[in-house]
């Protein structure tokens, strides 16, 4: 028995038929609504843009340092917890990658880049780790630990810059740092349309956001982990086709942008670890309820620490790419804000934040829906103020769609 | 069982109710009344339709069939402002009073007299009504205190006293003594009886048989929705009850005793945690029951929880002459020590997670491959194991845990124990709140258990499942081993009889 289950995950073999047929035409028209919206927003900036053929990879060449951090986010959110330091955390790699670099000046360029990499990696670890350690172990509310470390940690980068001096890679590593971090990966000989390129993206989009409102669409008859990884394939399949540049003058091949390539890959690895292993599954158990996952033999301090460490690590990484766009970091301001959008992208996505539900594919399909917005406003020259107005309303409205969908669900 | 003559006219009568959920009928055609003064007895098994029948007098429901009846006009309760405004109050099991508040705040509540200052409230005011009503109902509490600090029995007390100023005609109290000490029911007997003199009609909703004696006037049983019977107090046995509740006699649903005890598996010594349990001692053995009787708050759950490490004590604890020094729930369930916690809800559901990932959250390390690899396949097929071994309805291993009854539920978490094949297994009150065909499941899994040669230790509140179960019965009052009992000797009466030894009432 029992082997045969898979397709009931899926079709939810449960409520009776009268209310079912309610609540689908009830949810599904708000949700539909969202879907149709960003697809229409896709058009509109598409058409509008002055490459439509570029439009996927310059979308996700500005997602792709919030993404990275969103990953490291949805692990702790999750798990049950919240970070609001993030963004000091990546204010504080970025000057520590940077004067990493200054001793390091006439060493061989990818010598220094990469030792400074692993130092940033590490400061990224222990102020994750200093997190988690005081929300796991002592058990004070992480929303006030990380607003806390929030400003301990700008503070520290204030000080170790003399009072938030920008600071300047040496002139000698300056190109390399550029070019490692911002380069452009050439698969020789792929060739995709543009145009398939952007409108495969925005189909992408739209499955995501089906999966992210809850539709009660009949999937093939797949389980949830085959339907996960056969989007993952195809995500990566369209990062691989991204950054095509016209074919006729001097074809070499497909060009991805490095921070692209950086952001599929620590989403992957992100998607296996939460998905896929017992780390992963512990995360999920402990935001469900931690009392119980802890009588049951779950060591749910270590996993809570954990997660928070996962964050600290995405951060460094961020850093280090964000720094390498202009070679020069500072501590004073860089960045600040940027835990709210990262939270926002994962709450749009649809984890709650008690945890214990959400994912990854959530916090990609919250996170493009808040990108396009931002990047179409920006498109059409809508100053940040605005901007701002906009992204707020945007997230109120999609957890309140979503909260009134849930309880007409009940 | 006859129904009591029709003295008095009734203040409320529903007739016919019935009440849906998603076309399932949670209550089918119930008739229920009470009359002023009277105290009426509302008992059935979990999932019987008590709280729904309460929740349909509450107006917390729109779409109920019947008629309600109440001070002969026909009306219509649909939300429970109205309800409340007619005259009917229910006093829920968590209580709905504001705990930062202080008593005569919490009594006054929409009842605020104006100041002299604008928007502002005269306390003294306050204050003086409060305590006018108190005193009325001859309630023992100060008026100023902060409502968090009393204890639970007292809150009610408060939210009594609410309700009274509103000119209450029905009070319900939804199982007020589930959990009380018994000093505090005693209290809590005196205070209803007082409001029944005072010619309020009284609904008192319980699954604890024994007390009813002591304070119903009728009783009305349902089970499945529907009324069994309605019978007046003095007239039925307590086994009787029982047997309509059920539906069969309890005796058939326990299995046989037919364990033999081995070789000493668990030994604990000394066990002592400040203000919770002293001086516990006590050695387990292979195949044995062991049962831990005595009432709410006598410290059974917490000696449960010391020896699995979940909470800190003094003593010591050996398995297999082995001392474990650094007990965590984790160190015990991978040596062969597992709990099944009380607290479902809280303790027990991994919530808003799958029935796969419930069962299989201890022992996710023997599931896992590389690097903590977990294939969904090795996943699926232990949650098959577990859900075919249990019998979880329905046998789907996707479902969200919260989405199975309350019995399921039990089963997806007693399952997760199992799967770990513990030599130990301590089973904290493994029956709250599930049906009876779920309970006689269970009582045939320690059984087999046990006769397979593991472990188990069994607390439970219902005295009859330990006198039934158990081999051999300590008895814990106030923190202590007061007494050893053969399991064949002891049953539900004697039992109770040495939890009470030496209290009040």
């Amino acid at each position: 028995m029992t082997l045969d289950t898979k397709t009931t995950a899926e079709t939810g073999a449960k409520a009776p038929v009268p209310t079912k047929a309610r609540r689908v035409s009830l949810g599904s028209l708000q949700q539909l609504t969202i879907v149709a919206l960003w697809a229409a927003l896709c058009v509109v900036s598409i058409l509008h843009s002055n490459e439509p053929a570029l439009w996927l990879g310059n979308l996700l060449k500005y997602a792709a340092g919030i993404g990275i951090v969103a990953c490291g986010m949805t692990f702790v959110m999750v798990g049950g917890g919240f970070d609001l330091s993030v963004g000091s955390i990546v204010a504080v790699c970025g000057v520590t990658a940077v004067l990493m670099m200054k001793p390091l000046a006439g060493a061989a360029p990818l010598l220094a880049i990469s030792v400074a990499t692993a130092v940033t990696v590490c400061v990224g670890l222990v102020l994750g780790a200093m997190n988690g350690a005081v929300i796991a172990r002592v058990g004070v509310n992480p929303f006030v630990v990380t607003l806390s470390s929030m400003f301990i940690f700008r503070g520290m980068g204030l000080v170790v810059t003399h009072g938030g001096q920008s600071q300047v890679v040496p002139q000698s590593l300056y190109k390399s740092y550029y070019k490692v971090y911002w380069g452009q990966v050439v698969v020789p000989g792929l060739y995709v349309p543009p145009w398939a390129l952007t409108a495969a993206g925005v189909l992408v989009g739209m499955l995501l956001l089906v999966k992210l409102t809850r539709l009660r669409f009949r999937w093939p008859r797949l389980n949830l982990p085959a339907w996960t990884l056969a989007l993952a394939l195809l995500i990566l399949g369209l990062l691989f086709a991204l950054d095509y540049t016209k074919l006729g003058d001097a074809f070499t091949g497909l060009k991805i942008a490095t921070p692209v390539l950086v952001f599929a890959a620590v989403f992957i690895a992100s998607v296996y670890t939460l998905n896929f292993t017992r780390f992963g599954h512990y995360v999920y158990a402990t935001g469900g309820n931690e009392r119980a996952s802890w009588l049951a033999g779950v060591s749910t301090k270590g996993v809570t620490l954990a997660t928070y460490v996962v964050s600290g690590l995405v951060c460094a990484i961020t850093g280090v790419i964000l720094t390498a766009l202009n070679c020069s970091a500072e501590a004073s301001s860089a960045y600040q804000g940027m835990e709210m959008i990262v939270i926002a992208s994962v709450i749009v996505g649809g984890t709650p934040l008690g945890g214990g539900q959400g994912g990854l594919f959530r916090t990609l399909a919250g996170l493009l829906l808040l990108c396009t917005i931002d990047k179409l406003l920006t498109d059409f020259g809508v100053g940040a103020q605005y901007r701002q107005i906009v992204t707020g309303l945007m997230i109120v409205t999609v957890v309140a769609v979503d909260t009134v969908v849930k309880r007409s669900n009940k | 069982m006859s129904v009591q003559d029709n003295t008095s006219p009734c203040i409320l009568r529903m007739t016919r109710i019935t009440k849906r959920f998603s076309g399932v009928p949670a209550l089918d055609s119930v008739d229920f009344e009470v009359r002023p003064g009277e105290v009426h007895a509302l008992i059935g098994e979990n999932g019987a339709g008590k709280s729904t029948l309460m929740n349909v007098l509450a107006g917390r429901f729109t779409d109920y069939e019947g008629s309600i009846t109440f001070r002969g006009r026909d009306t219509r309760i649909t939300n429970p402002r109205q309800a409340l405004a007619m005259g009917i109050a229910v006093i829920y099991q968590d209580l709905s009073v504001l705990p930062n508040m202080t008593v005569a705040e919490n009594i006054m509540l929409h009842e605020e007299r104006p100041g002299r200052l604008p928007w502002s409230i005269d306390r003294a005011a306050l204050q003086a009504e409060a305590e006018r009503t108190l005193a009325q109902l001859r309630f023992d509490l100060r008026p100023d205190e902060q409502v968090g600090r009393l204890s639970h029995a007292r809150q009610v007390l408060v939210e009594v006293a609410r309700a009274i100023r509103r000119d209450v005609q029905v009070l319900v109290f939804d199982e007020p003594t589930a959990s009380l000490g018994s000093q505090d029911v005693q209290n809590l007997f005196e205070t209803i009886r007082g409001l029944k003199e005072r010619g309020l009609a009284v609904v008192y909703i319980s699954h604890r048989l024994g007390e009813l004696p002591r304070i119903a006037d009728r009783v009305t049983v349902l089970r499945d929705g529907k009324v069994v019977g309605t019978c007046s107090m003095p007239d039925v046995k307590v086994s009787d009850l029982t047997r309509m509740m059920l539906g069969r006699d309890l005796a058939e649903i326990f299995p046989e005793r037919r364990s033999k005890p081995g070789r000493i598996v668990l030994s604990v010594r000394s066990l002592t945690r400040p203000g919770a349990f002293h001086d516990i001692t006590f050695d387990l053995r292979e195949g044995e029951i062991l049962g831990l009787a005595g009432l709410v708050g006598s410290g059974r759950t917490e000696i449960a929880r010391a020896i699995v490490g979940a909470d800190a004590a003094l003593g010591t604890v050996e398995l297999d002459g082995r001392l474990l020094l650094r007990r965590s729930p984790a160190v015990c369930q991978r040596l062969g020590i597992c709990l099944v916690p009380e607290d479902r809800k809280r303790d027990g559901n991994i919530t808003s997670r799958t029935v796969a990932e419930n069962v299989n959250a201890g022992i996710l390390s023997r599931l896992s491959g590389f690097a903590g690899y977990l294939a969904p396949g090795r996943l699926r097929e232990s949650a098959a194991a577990t859900i075919e071994r249990m019998r979880i309805d329905p046998p789907n291993p996707w479902m969200e845990i919260q989405s199975l009854s309350g019995g399921n539920q039990q089963k997806v978490i007693v399952g997760r124990t199992l799967a770990a094949d513990p030599k130990v297994i301590l089973f904290d009150e493994p029956t709250q709140g599930i049906d009876v065909g779920t309970k006689a499941q269970m009582y045939r899994l320690i059984a087999d258990l046990a006769a397979a040669g593991r472990a188990i230790i069994l607390i439970s509140s219902e005295l009859i499942e330990v006198a039934k179960l158990a081999d051999r019965i300590l008895v814990v009052r106030d923190g202590r081993i007061t007494g050893e009992m053969n399991g064949a000797d002891a049953d539900e009466d004697s039992l109770f009889a040495a939890c009470c030894a030496g209290r009040p009432d």
